[in-house]
């Protein structure tokens, strides 16, 4: 009996020590077959509309909007190649998330930075980040973005410097969007309207530094606002612009080119008065 | 009211021996815990995970704490027949009623506050590389008490919806499920209203919106104890909202435990 049962128990033993033993074999087989395998993973998105996921989520959509984000996230910082399937299921997820939670700023970053930047799409990026723009009113960020995306994307300096002249009135902006929107907004056509803006945020600025930096920009704006009305008067006279700014002097409409408080000339590429 | 005080104690006392608080305990450590490391999964609005993680877990815990232990426990007697034990005694009904619930709102407290404890710990750890739990924008203290109680005025609101159809209904099981449906109706109604009036997605019929804005009169309005997003982002929150949203959390559960007092009358018990 006592035979029966210690021959048992070292039975128990073996089998026991014979399953470890696997295990761990196997078990480094597993790892070793995953360290080689190179990554098939893609990006994936659930396909169900944004409105749906909103209802299914009820009391978790803020913690439900974090997964969808981690899961993007995850995918993008795993992989060096991102394909244009992956990117439409990275802008699903971030839409899905920011639906969930309009106000997350992690989203409104990963999308300036995914589908922007990396993605290349900023159309796409520019309707994601509205949203952001629309709930987080008290953040110069999602604005800042889109008017940046506006610019250097879509090469719109009109619609850019609307947006740089909003956010530049949040609070935490600094001077830079408010000193963008004054040149962006130069640059596409409306002078006037950018010396105003500039003159309206001087009233608000207490710091010296920056009443410097607003004043030294409106007397450059007010110089390249005398020369294009003087381009004007150029035009109707010749019927053809200028070829170069010394030309408005030669033809006796300034008697002198304004001074340009950068400490460089004014000149004039492409149309368009550069200071 | 000496006897209603008896058996909320008692109840009180039977959800302590059932080992719930154990496992609220322990699922308080594991929040306090994956808190701390599911924030750092995060570079922006760290604080914001941290509270939607903490007022997920309690959500999950009080909701456990509802179907499982309150609804089960009042399932036990009236379906048992238990209650018979209770008004063979000069019990009136309503002392019952009022009892029982009594000492279930007591046990939700205790667990939700255990809870908030450890939530709020983890959400000041994990906001403390960033500067502590001020970083958070617009952050209170009191907003962050109004959000728990009225996530408690909520669960207490389920609960008394689970003691409605416990009298209604014959099984523990229909009573667990149709309170999971008001549940998820008390929860998602507004949504719903919200995404076919926006109609950016779908378009619904009028007449079928205005159908749905009279059954969130009848159904409880679940998603607006949700404070969830006005402590996270620091979004105004009137005091006065606070006020309101007690008022009609407290006088639609006693509305319930009325009606449900009311059927216990002319229900065939023993």
């Amino acid at each position: 009996m006592l035979t029966s049962n210690r021959s048992r128990k070292f039975l128990t033993f073996l089998i026991g020590i014979s399953f470890l033993l696997v295990y761990l074999y196997s078990s480094q087989q597993v790892h070793r077959y995953l360290e080689n395998t190179p990554s098939t993973e893609r990006a994936e998105a659930f396909i169900l509309s944004p409105a749906f996921l909103e209802i299914a989520a009820g009391e978790f959509k803020g913690l439900m909007g974090d997964y969808l984000i981690l899961k993007g996230v995850s995918f993008l910082g795993g992989r060096y190649d991102t394909t244009e399937s992956d990117l439409d299921a990275i802008q699903t997820l971030f839409k899905q998330s920011l639906t969930l939670d309009p106000y997350f700023l992690q989203t409104c970053y990963l999308t300036q930075a995914y589908i922007a930047w990396q993605g290349k799409r900023a159309e796409a990026a520019i309707d994601l980040l509205e949203i952001s723009n629309t709930y987080r009113d008290w953040d110069w960020n999602p604005g800042f973005f889109i008017g940046f995306d506006y610019f250097y994307f879509l090469n719109d300096n009109l619609t850019a410097a609307e947006y740089m002249m909003e956010v530049s009135k949040k609070p935490g902006a600094g001077t830079l969007p408010a000193l963008l929107a004054s040149r962006l907004s130069q640059k596409g056509g409306e002078t006037q309207t950018s010396i105003l803006f500039m003159k309206s945020m001087l009233d608000t600025i207490e710091d010296d530094t920056a009443r410097k930096q607003f004043e030294t920009r409106i007397t450059a704006l007010e110089g390249v606002y005398i020369i294009e009305r003087a381009i004007a008067v150029f035009k109707s006279r010749y019927n053809r612009p200028p070829s170069d700014l010394r030309e408005l002097v030669t033809s006796k409409i300034l008697e002198k080119l304004p001074d340009n408080p950068y400490k460089k000339p004014f000149a004039l590429e492409d149309g368009i008065i550069v200071f | 009211m000496d006897i209603v005080w008896l058996i909320s104690k008692i109840t009180f006392k039977q959800g302590i021996r059932s080992k719930v608080l154990y496992g609220i305990f322990f699922l308080s450590l594991v929040l306090f815990f994956s808190n701390l490391f599911i924030t750092q999964l995060f570079s922006l609005d760290t604080g914001k995970v941290a509270i939607d993680v903490g007022f997920s877990v309690l959500s999950l815990a009080g909701l456990s704490i509802v179907f499982f232990l309150g609804i089960g426990l009042l399932s036990k007697d009236v379906h048992q027949k238990n209650i018979c034990m209770v008004i063979c005694h000069p019990v009136s009904r309503w002392q019952y009623v009022a009892g029982k619930f009594g000492g279930l709102a007591l046990f939700l407290l205790v667990a939700v506050a255990v809870l908030s404890l450890f939530s709020a710990l983890s959400l000041w750890l994990g906001t403390l590389s960033l500067g502590g739990i001020q970083v958070l924008r617009n952050f209170s203290w009191l907003m962050l008490f109004a959000a728990v109680f009225s996530h408690l005025l909520a669960l207490l609101t389920i609960l008394a919806v689970g003691f409605l159809f416990t009298v209604v209904t014959t099984s523990g099981y229909l009573t667990m499920l149709l309170t999971f449906v008001v549940y998820i109706i008390g929860n998602t109604l507004d949504t719903i209203i919200k995404v076919l009036v926006r109609g950016d997605f779908v378009q619904a019929d009028v007449l079928f919106v205005k159908a749905l804005k009279c059954l969130s009169w009848i159904f409880p309005n679940l998603s607006a104890f949700d404070l969830k997003v006005h402590l996270a982002y620091g979004l105004p929150y009137a005091f006065s909202n606070l006020v309101w949203l007690s008022a009609y959390g407290i006088t639609y559960i006693v509305l319930l435990l009325l009606a449900a007092t009311a059927l216990l009358q002319k229900k065939d018990l023993c």
